[in-house]
């Protein structure tokens, strides 16, 4: 009896120091939550009807890196795109609740570090990366410029741009041959081309310009891109290759930009354009499925939809070349410089909340930089197919089928992946435009409204970020 | 208790204080607090929050900086907001014309059908498709506006109408018409529940007595039916005025108040201000007016929209 007891408190305290040593355990693992975007792991690890492109390549590094911490855990979190980025990030930035990495556009941090939302990431790219043998400076690791294009006007970066995204005019190469085309060079040619494939009864460019997209915001940078190309320099004042958002507000501001002539020339030629684009453009159009079933020749999207149109298994071979240059014939102002989108829009963007402790960050920058292995950086490429490393030792791993968005041509240099100024500018900028595309106001009208747009853009972005003036 | 008893007690109560009375009866505040306090945190709260804030310009996170009324004139003189305001007027109107003929026709429908059972299930038909989210409904409409594969233009393509295809939602002349045919044939199942009950609580020697004096369907209808079903119908008005202020998803999902601003509306405006462009001052200045508006159209449709008749419901 004695004995039963004594053995009864011997596993009572047992059971106890059991469960107190669990306690420690579970308390001193840590975990690191992430929203990886397009790189967040899928559900099935194996390729399905449903989803024929499966994303493991984060979660198997994760592992790895695991492996190498014990006491780390990272964890995918998954934000729901149908929400919209900005309504998500003002929420989780309110409840402080936002995973300790997620992904934004890094434009979009423009209009919003003066919050305090984000960790200003400046001084630990300054750092060596342990991973990476020989590197002194985390920094040194990126591609040239790429770190300067994400730096927001303070000077600070608070982005980590490690893959990015290109744009370029997709064609189907079996309607090409039906009409005996080639790639267009030129817009002439590019025009001549449409007119050829539309006689063959088929919609030559299958584009939007209704709600919810970049369709036009995409056209008109690349094509004002081509125009300003020979003058941007003088809006340009951190002369960095591009004319960026404040410079942008700065120049409406002072009355130097935009050209009135010059915006009626190009919207002119694009409305011209207009007559190869699908019946009702201005509604919400499905623009990739319409080209995956051969009823478009054309269309302009991102790199990412590449493994999207593999996944619709269209019947055809597709290619890739970038929209023509605009030559002096048709507008006698343009540079005759083509122009390409590429930037660091990738899903590889890296930001973590303002909010979060010193030595937390610490632990989620370690992750970041084992992720930023060159290795590791070509395996999320290769996992994704639509990105492209800008880590310069895993440039190697961008796919052939990519080069069309990776020729040889100035990428544009008037910047903002979604808007030129912020997103109401863009509501009120493009929504007009839809109105003059759908003839149902004149061009001066638009240029016009548009002007103004510009005006009232520029002087409240001024007004909320008063240090863009210094 | 004798009456003389009653009216002592009676008497007794009204003497005492109100903080008295209120602790004769805390059991019942106790039970009321939880509810009081949540309305507090989640209706009262935000509400006179927005109404400091519409004052302001705020991101939602930074502190405000107080711009007096300049919100209030951006609202008054923003060409998008008068258009947003003209579209409203349009929707108001059609939404009062198919809440106010529609549903009382289906529900009068219903109500002269003889038979209990098959009354019951031509309810239950009606009430059915409310159960399908209106999400899927606009999704629906989304493919069959369509310009290219749709079936509207599909449809009008196989009997030889092509000339009458539209890009129903893509033209800035028709989007607002075609936005206003949606839910066609517009059987709104509450509306229809709400007209049915108001029809069978008027009491049936009502219409025995207009049987005897010999009445016709028509008669019937304007001279005991809508009289009778009045206090629906103010309660159909304000709540097609409130959903019709308060609703956007529609054009949210279908056309982002497009093309140009041919089917947007202030609370689509509201929203994108505030939630998707970071101005939640200039968001809460339209939350402001359409509250006010919503207010006052209420108590209009109070003062004048009365039922004059009144019976006895035994």
């Amino acid at each position: 009896m004695r004995f039963s007891q004594v053995s009864l408190y011997l596993y009572l305290v047992l059971a106890l120091v059991l469960a107190s040593s669990m306690t420690v355990a579970a308390a001193s693992t840590i975990t690191i939550k992430m929203d990886a975007q397009a790189h967040t792991p899928t559900d099935n690890a194996e390729p399905t009807k449903e989803n024929p492109n499966p994303i493991r390549a984060i979660r198997d590094i994760a592992d790895e890196y695991e492996a190498l911490h014990p006491d780390v855990n990272i964890e995918f979190i998954k934000v729901p795109e149908a929400q919209g980025r900005e309504s998500w990030l003002q929420a989780r930035m309110m409840a402080k609740d936002a995973p300790d990495v997620f992904w934004l556009n890094f434009d979009m941090t423009w209009n919003n570090y003066q919050k305090g939302w984000f960790k200003d990431l400046t001084p630990y790219l300054k750092r060596p990366n342990p991973y990476v043998e020989g590197n002194e400076r985390w920094e040194d690791m990126f591609v040239e410029g790429i770190l300067d294009a994400v730096r927001a006007p303070d000077g600070r970066i608070y982005d980590i741009a490690a893959d990015g995204v290109g744009v370029g005019v997709y064609y189907n190469k079996s309607i090409f041959a039906e009409v005996g085309a080639k790639t267009p060079n030129t817009w002439s040619e590019f025009t001549d081309v449409q007119k050829r494939i539309q006689e063959a009864g088929y919609t030559p460019f299958v584009i939007q310009a209704g709600p919810n997209n970049v369709y036009m915001h995409w056209v008109d940078g690349i094509v004002q891109s081509q125009l300003i190309y020979d003058t941007f320099h003088q809006w340009d004042r951190d002369d960095n290759g591009f004319v960026d958002i404040p410079e942008v507000c700065l120049a409406v501001d002072e009355g130097a930009y935009p050209d009135v002539e010059l915006m009626k020339e190009m919207w002119q030629l694009i409305k011209d354009w207009s007559q190869y684009w699908p019946r009702g453009f201005t509604s919400d159009i499905d623009v990739l499925q319409t080209f995956a079933a051969g009823q478009g020749a054309m269309m302009l999207e991102g790199s990412w939809a590449l493994e999207m149109i593999k996944g619709l298994e269209p019947d055809f071979e597709v290619g890739v070349f970038q929209l023509p240059v605009v030559t002096k014939d048709l507008i006698s102002e343009a540079s005759e410089v083509p122009s390409r989108i590429y930037g660091p829009w990738g899903p590889g963007q890296w930001i973590i909340p303002g909010y979060l402790p010193d030595d937390r960050t610490e632990m989620v920058i370690d992750w970041l930089m084992f992720l930023a292995k060159p290795e590791n950086i070509a395996r999320l490429a290769n996992d994704h197919g639509g990105a492209i490393p800008n880590i310069t030792a895993a440039a190697d791993a961008v796919s052939p089928e990519l080069s069309g968005f990776m020729e040889d041509i100035p990428t544009q240099v008037i910047q903002g992946f979604t808007s030129v100024i912020d997103n109401t500018f863009a509501d009120r900028y493009y929504s007009t435009m839809q109105l003059y595309l759908s003839g149902t106001i004149s061009l001066d009208q638009f240029i016009e409204q548009s002007v103004r747009y510009y005006k009232e853009g520029a002087r409240r972005m001024l007004r909320q970020n008063p240090d863009w003036r210094k | 208790m004798d009456l003389p008893t009653k009216r002592l007690a009676r008497y007794q109560t009204s003497q005492k204080s109100l903080w008295q009375r209120a602790a004769s009866r805390k059991t019942a505040y106790l039970f009321l607090l939880p509810t009081m306090l949540l309305l507090l945190t989640f209706n009262y709260y935000p509400a006179l929050s927005a109404i400091y804030h519409s004052f302001t310009m705020w991101n939602g996170f930074t502190e405000p900086t107080f711009i007096g009324i300049e919100n209030y004139v951006e609202i008054f003189t923003d060409p998008v907001m008068k258009k947003a305001s003209s579209n409203l007027i349009v929707l108001a109107l059609w939404r009062m014309l198919i809440t106010l003929t529609v549903p009382v026709l289906v529900a009068e429908l219903i109500f002269s059908v003889k038979g209990k059972l098959l009354q019951h299930w031509y309810r239950l038909l009606f009430v059915i498709p409310l159960i399908v989210p209106r999400l899927v409904t606009y999704l629906l409409w989304q493919f069959i506006y369509e310009p290219n594969v749709g079936l509207l233009n599909s449809f009008l393509a196989s009997v030889g109408l092509e000339s009458w295809q539209q890009t129903w939602l893509g033209d800035p002349k028709i989007a607002l018409y075609a936005f206003m045919f949606m839910g066609f044939p517009w059987v709104d199942g509450v509306a229809v529940l709400i007209y049915l009950a108001g029809l069978q609580a008027i009491p049936r020697d009502i219409y025995d007595a207009a049987l005897i004096d010999g009445t016709n369907v028509v008669n019937r209808f304007f001279r005991i039916d809508l009289p009778l079903i009045m206090g629906q119908v103010k309660l159909m008005v304000i709540l097609a005025i409130i959903g019709v202020l308060q609703g956007f998803e529609g054009q949210l999902v279908l056309t982002d108040g497009g093309p140009g601003y041919a089917t947007t509306v202030p609370g689509l405006e509201m929203y994108k201000q505030a939630m998707e462009y970071n101005r939640m001052g200039f968001g809460s200045a339209v939350g402001v007016v359409l509250f006010t508006i919503i207010l006052t159209l209420t108590l209009i449709n109070n003062k004048y929209l009365k039922s004059d008749v009144e019976y006895s419901g035994t």
